[in-house]
């Protein structure tokens, strides 16, 4: 379980908008923190719902400890923090560390680097990974760090930053800067984009396209993919239903036909899902994670738990199944 | 909603990612259709089965597209190609076509879409003006980017403008040409300083860039203007489309607030994607000889009454009175015409209802 988790510094979850990857980022970071880990949660600039997860509108630019707030991470001995990093005070901080804190008011305020921004595409991308990376190279480091990406699109353009600025021609602090990042991008032991959707058409195409843009741009590793919100299968669904279909009249009790409907609802969405999951694993042959749909889905600490128990559970039986590789 | 159908020249549907809001854009058009509008559907990204029900394919991107139905109105799909679309704005603004050229040859600006934040909003507003303008249509249904800054479209004019129009820049090209000599001197340093950071390679692309679109500021401006009354005219009306679940309820409260912050009603709220009625609302006691099957109904029937339950508290919190119309999950992906016929069926009815109310 720990090894799983500890098998990069830097775990970058992505996923199209509305497949619940903050929901799963901040489960993993609950599970991470119970396998005994320091973990540390990141969100990025945005509307970002990660705060939520945790009782908190908004995340701090400085850690917030959340620790004691699970009996069975300070139990294992681990540690869950949360904090929000945005450009503008990843480029105050990256300024200042070199030595150039003189000139980081006057950029920011006069709006001079917003321009600039916007003409050297993923500068401020390039900043928020360069600030994670700079987190990881300090002392007292977490063992983990677990990003929440940009929404799926984004997350192409947001890790394409470092090698994309390096073409543009950049140089000087950025160019080493880029440079860095994309070193430890491409470094599997340092981080890791974990793939999140739902089992439907669009989320699935598009994950599929981001994997493979993915390796190919960025040349990243890529974690087990996260299939999230598959509706369980009821052992015996099936053949009740039969049973009752093969009774079933005009006449019978309205309860009979909402039962009917009922399970052949459910039949064919578990079927549609089924084919959209096969598809995925024919065109992305990877260790996959299947999350299941909660009845009452929430935002709340009680449902990150649960999922993170179902994150735990799921992952120790792709270690049994020696899926995971050689990450102990 | 009926009235909007009936009479908007612009309906703009905006919806958090995985809602069904192309879907329900396309519904909306049939709708427009059905009630006798020549309508066109304005789509960005649709899921590849809907487009191809549509009959709007990757290379179509840019052109219209009829679809053939039982309306007495017409029904066009469009898809939005941002690049082709900025392509055409320069061309239209530039003096000349080697100014065009210029422009389009340059690494900024061929960056310009992927890296100026609202670009792609942008040029879906630019094009929703284009099919506004355009005779063969009354009615433009436009579904919005599926960032989760749909938002951004109102926005975007406004953004596309300030990016040429900074002053900083200004102060760049201003010598150049010639009138002010005179440099001051924090602008020299402003210079340096960027050029410390980025490296001149890339500050000089910059500068090339804006050598290139000199003068061509003006035009941009206007439209930009153009396109900003368009999108909060009384006759446009914003649908937000949502599904009834927590994560993407709280984003649809958010882009109500930002509407409202900009003076703009809601005029009808679609929630996709409800769990189906079966014919009952509760189950008092499970059959034990059908566990499965009493399992299963009694999930669906909490399922339904929790996601009334959010709507309910949703409305609540609304400010304003906008329709609000709920879809029931389809047991299959809609994934042909006639999938979005029944949707399209599914919100006039229910809209006319709410009309018949009022």
């Amino acid at each position: 379980m720990a090894a799983f988790f500890a098998a990069s510094h830097i775990l970058i979850v992505a996923g199209k908008g509305g497949v619940g990857k903050t929901t799963v980022g901040a489960s993993l970071g609950v599970a991470s923190a119970r396998s005994g880990l320091d973990t540390l949660l990141v969100e990025l600039e945005g509307h970002s719902t990660l705060g939520r997860s945790f009782g908190h509108e908004h995340l701090p630019y400085e850690d917030l400890d959340l620790t004691d707030d699970d009996p069975t991470t300070v139990e294992a001995g681990g540690r869950l923090r949360a904090r929000r990093i945005t450009p503008d005070d990843a480029l105050v901080d990256y300024l200042t560390g070199h030595g150039l804190q003189r000139i980081s008011g006057r950029l920011t305020e006069n709006g001079t680097i917003d321009v600039v921004a916007t003409a050297a595409p993923g500068i401020r991308d390039l900043l928020a990974l360069g600030k994670i990376r700079q987190i990881t190279a300090e002392t007292g480091a977490p063992d983990l760090i677990i990003v929440d990406a940009p929404a799926s699109g984004h997350a192409l353009t947001f890790l394409r930053a470092a090698t994309g600025l390096a073409e543009a021609g950049a140089e000087g602090p950025v160019k080493e800067q880029a440079d860095l990042v994309a070193a430890m991008l491409a470094d599997e032991r340092q981080a890791r984009v974990m793939l999140v959707t739902l089992p439907e058409e669009t989320p699935v195409s598009e994950l599929i396209e981001t994997a493979f843009s993915l390796e190919d741009d960025v040349g990243i590793a890529l974690a087990p993919l996260v299939v999230n919100s598959v509706t369980p299968s009821i052992p015996g669904l099936e053949s009740e239903l039969k049973a009752l279909d093969k009774s079933l009249k005009k006449k019978s009790p309205t309860l009979d036909h909402a039962r009917s409907r009922a399970a052949h609802h459910r039949l064919r969405q578990e079927a549609t899902q089924r084919s959209e999951i096969e598809r995925l694993t024919t065109e992305l042959p990877l260790p996959r994670i299947e999350l299941p749909r909660l009845v009452r889905a929430g935002l709340g600490r009680a449902d990150i738990s649960a999922l993170a128990d179902a994150l735990q559970s799921q992952i120790d039986e792709l270690d049994a199944r020696g899926l995971l590789g050689d990450e102990s | 909603m009926t009235s909007s159908i009936e009479s908007a020249d612009v309906i703009v549907c905006l919806g958090a990612g995985g809602v069904g809001k192309t879907t329900t854009a396309a519904a909306v058009g049939v709708a427009g259709a059905l009630a006798g509008r020549r309508t066109v559907v304005l789509t960005v990204d649709p899921a590849r089965r809907l487009a191809d029900a549509l009959g709007i394919r990757g290379d179509l991107a840019g052109d219209t597209h009829t679809i053939e139905g039982d309306w007495d109105g017409e029904l066009s799909v469009a898809m939005l190609d941002p690049g082709a679309t900025f392509d055409a704005l320069i061309h239209e603004h530039a003096a000349s076509p080697e100014q065009a050229e210029r422009v389009l040859e340059n690494r900024i600006y061929k960056n310009l879409t992927s890296s100026l934040g609202g670009t792609n909003e942008y040029m879906a507003a630019e094009k929703l003006r284009e099919l506004h303008l355009d005779d063969r249509f009354d009615l433009v249904v436009i579904d919005t980017p599926p960032a989760s800054h749909a938002i951004d479209l109102l926005d975007s004019p406004g953004r596309l403008t300030r990016f040429v129009d900074h002053r900083l820049y200004r102060s760049i090209l201003a010598p150049k040409k010639g009138i002010f000599r005179a440099v001051n001197a924090a602008t020299q340093l402003a210079v340096r300083m960027v050029s410390k950071v980025v490296g001149s390679d890339l500050l000089s692309d910059v500068i090339d860039f804006f050598a290139a679109f000199d003068g061509m500021d003006e035009g941009f401006r206007i439209r930009a203007d153009e396109v900003s009354k368009l999108l909060v005219a009384d006759s446009t009306a914003y649908v937000l489309v949502t599904a009834a679940r927590q994560t993407a309820l709280a984003e649809s409260a958010w882009m109500v607030e930002s509407l409202a912050e900009r003076s703009i009603a809601l005029e009808s709220l679609v929630v996709n994607r409800l769990t189906p009625d079966v014919g009952i609302g509760s189950l008092d006691t499970l059959d034990a000889d059908r566990p499965a099957l009493d399992r299963n109904l009694s999930e669906m029937l909490e399922m339904r009454t929790m996601e009334h339950d959010l709507i309910a508290q949703f409305v609540a919190d609304l400010k304003g009175d906008p329709a609000v119309i709920t879809v029931d999950e389809q047991d299959l992906p809609v994934a042909d015409l006639a999938g979005v016929i029944a949707v399209a069926s599914v919100i006039a009815e229910q809209a006319s209802v709410i009309a018949e109310q009022a």
